[in-house]
């Protein structure tokens, strides 16, 4: 065989313009979690401050202690329940029922009374966590599923100390969001979550039904919902062979919530809030190229044409935990 | 390939096609052809035809590649091997494959129709349609991407997953990775077979192996046999018709010029060889569908745009090789063509106009159209031609070779 043309050799030049698009994400030095290297070293690296993120001050912060971070889904001021009906729901004010709440959460941080950071090392979990990335899920709190477990909580170690604050952000890391999936573990083998034609994760999915008719009567089955939010990174370009991928729109927010103690709080993820903006009466499937995305991702901190970061999330608070909460 | 590009249509052009053409690269092949239709009416094969035709992989593994067609690129963390091989092929032809145990790889790419399903789109186990149809497998060893628009998909390793563990749509719709493992370790001929496969592992069978030997066995389709081949590469003049060799100089002449999308061995310009640095893949908008005055195509078929959310990334969809095209109909992403001569009127129109309903509009007209799709007139005669020439495309050994057949039975 002879060697290629010349031609050939310059549109590979001219088809390496695209760089840098993807600029949000710190987690880029992360291995990723393989398969191979097993669930076990998955959790070793956990109570040893392996997480990554931020670091350096957790060293010179004191001995470290175990902590959980708690969540709690809502609809509203009511709690999530799968298959129970909450009404006047977003912006026609219509009755929904929950059929699926669940979402990745990275970067996790608690912050201090200086208002120092201070990175959670999140300890291997279960199905539920790696040091990099936590799945929660609210999908079967409720009567939808009994049969499936829920997680809703996040368990590390940080040093001693007094927290005022925390921080994360949804998604999965640039690292391993673009890995080949059969490679991966822990939550990332979560049914339902690998966009495998979009060679990502799903972030976030919730949906809704709504619930609809004279009588009220519930027609949930009803192929599509009434909300649906599967979010992810889109727009993405690059090559998996050199592990060169960059999305226009990441997708990913970064929540920060004041006035949280982790001993006596929990943090709320409201549904409700979610979908606050969107028209319900209507089925309104988002996978996170539709316009009609807008006011579900702006609500979660996520700038809709440039997938980037805001501070304008509408979906997370703090609220106390709860006498009957364990 | 380019340079082969040009010099065709410096011919095409009557700017005079000399030695040059040839000088290029190794598989410009076809611009012998025309260059000897230049003089005789009749393409003449190629005397640099021949080039690695037995290659062997690194892993002993051994290609018999058909005359003319270079080594196929293979992931440095997959080496070919024959005990890989006969895995990959135990896998692609197994319904434990699906989550139902209904389907496997073939249902959708049956041998018989070149690895397609003679279906518009695909049908999933669990009865759900896909919204494009089965893409042929011959010779996907050689494709820069692998699906009809999707431009971040490019290793078959990755590639399997979609089918076996994709819900949007549910296709083979396998749903755990630790399921399908335990599966296929309590066959005990896996065991066998995954342990010969990747002798290194400690533990052979996973789900990232099963889609490296799936890989491997869909690299060896490799179809290079038709009576084009024959006359082209083998120098057997009686293998094509008169018709068809007109049709080879239609399809490769001016006004037609089918080459710049459906060019080179592959007859797809989305190919790459072993020793050739991937360049960009091009995807186009051949004016099927126009629904706006934006040329918007129907949701959710638009194309690289779903990918990219480029808004001149609408409608653009990969030139599929035209390899075994004879029997792959229906045609086009979304199968909304059911003849190669209706295929044909599409592009002598320079794009489709759909008369009424909601896909109503006309494609020729689409403002996002590629600028190759200007339609040609074509007689009867002509038209006859260009399809004697793509039947002459249909490998038969492909279609009926027992090493790409169902182990099992």
């Amino acid at each position: 065989m002879r060697t290629p043309s010349p031609a050939a050799s310059l549109l590979v030049a001219l088809a390496l313009a695209c760089a840098g698009c993807e600029s949000d994400d710190a987690g880029d030095g992360v291995s990723g979690e393989r398969r191979d290297a097993g669930q076990d070293a998955a959790a070793a690296s956990g109570g040893a401050g392996g997480a990554g993120g931020a670091g350096g001050s957790v060293a010179d912060a004191g001995p470290e202690r175990a902590i959980t971070i708690r969540f709690r889904a809502q609809v509203g001021d009511r709690i999530y329940s799968c298959g129970e009906s909450y009404p006047a729901q977003g912006t026609t004010q219509v009755a929904i029922t929950p059929r699926a709440f669940k979402l990745y959460v990275h970067d996790l941080r608690l912050i201090t009374a200086a208002g120092d950071e201070v990175p959670v090392a999140v300890e291997g979990r279960g199905p539920w966590q790696l040091p990099e990335v936590s799945l929660l899920d609210f999908s079967d709190v409720g009567d939808c599923d009994p049969a499936i477990a829920v997680n809703a909580v996040i368990t590390g170690r940080v040093p001693a100390g007094d927290y005022r604050g925390v921080a994360f952000a949804n998604g999965v890391p640039l690292a391993l969001n673009h890995a080949d999936p059969v490679t991966l573990t822990g939550p990332l083998q979560a049914p339902g979550m690998h966009w495998t034609w979009m060679s990502g994760f799903r972030f976030l999915i919730a949906e809704v039904a709504q619930a609809v008719g004279p009588e009220g009567q519930d027609d949930a089955g009803s192929p599509g919902g009434a909300g649906i939010l599967h979010l992810g990174s889109v727009a993405c370009a690059g090559s998996f062979v050199t592990g060169d991928i960059q999305c226009g729109r990441p997708n990913r927010n970064q929540v920060r919530l004041d006035g949280f103690d982790p001993e006596r709080d929990v943090i709320v993820a409201d549904l409700g809030a979610l979908f606050a903006d969107t028209d319900l009466s209507a089925p309104s499937v988002c996978h996170s190229f539709d316009t009609l995305c807008e006011p579900m991702v702006e609500a979660l901190g996520i700038d809709w044409l440039t997938g980037m970061p805001t501070s304008g999330q509408r979906v997370y608070r703090v609220e106390p935990r709860g006498e009957d909460m364990p | 390939v380019k340079t082969w590009y040009l010099a065709l249509l410096a011919c095409a052009l009557g700017l005079g096609c000399g030695d040059a053409a040839d000088a290029g690269d190794g598989h410009s092949h076809l611009d012998a052809g025309v260059d000897g239709g230049r003089d005789t009416g009749v393409p003449a094969p190629s005397a640099d035809a021949g080039d690695a035709p037995d290659a062997v992989a690194d892993g002993g593994y051994h290609w018999d590649l058909p005359q003319g067609f270079p080594l196929p690129r293979v992931p440095e963390d997959n080496p070919m091997t024959d005990a890989k091989v006969e895995l990959g092929r135990h896998l692609f032809y197994d319904p434990r494959l699906s989550g139902n145990e209904t389907q496997s790889c073939a249902s959708c790419h049956r041998q018989d129709l070149a690895f397609t399903d003679g279906r518009a789109t695909g049908l999933g186990s669990t009865g759900e349609s896909h919204t494009r149809g089965a893409m042929s497998l011959a010779n996907v060893a050689y494709a820069i991407t692998l699906t009809w628009a999707n431009p971040l998909v490019r290793e078959l390793e990755r590639q399997a997953s979609v089918p076996l563990f994709g819900d949007q749509p549910i296709e083979l719709g396998l749903t755990s990775i630790v399921a399908i493992e335990a599966r296929l370790r309590d066959e005990v001929v896996y065991r066998q077979m995954f342990a010969a496969a990747f002798p290194e592992a400690a533990e052979p069978v996973t789900a990232e192996n099963m889609n490296k030997a799936i890989a491997a066995f869909e690299r060896t389709l490799i179809s290079g046999r038709s009576p084009f081949d024959r006359f082209l590469y083998d120098g057997d003049q009686s293998a094509l018709s008169a018709s068809a060799k007109r049709g080879y100089e239609l399809f490769n002449g001016h006004p037609l010029e089918c080459f710049h999308c459906h060019g080179g061995f592959n007859f797809s310009d989305q190919t790459v060889w072993a020793d050739l640095d991937p360049f960009e893949p091009e995807f186009h908008n051949t004016g099927l569908y126009a629904l706006d005055g934006a040329g918007s195509f129907p949701e959710p078929n638009t194309g690289v745009f779903s990918v990219s959310m480029k808004a001149e990334d609408m409608g653009r969809f990969k030139a599929p090789t035209l390899r075994n095209i004879a029997v792959t109909a229906p045609y086009m992403h979304d199968g909304s063509i059911a003849t190669l001569s209706e295929v044909l009127d599409h592009y002598a129109a320079g794009g489709r106009t759909i008369e009424d309903g909601p896909y109503a509009g006309d494609g020729s007209r689409n403002p996002r159209k590629s600028p190759l799709i200007l339609g040609f007139p074509l007689d009867a005669q002509q038209r006859a031609d260009l399809i004697a020439f793509l039947e002459s495309l249909t490998d038969e050994a492909l279609l009926t070779d027992p090493r790409f057949s169902d182990p099992w039975r």
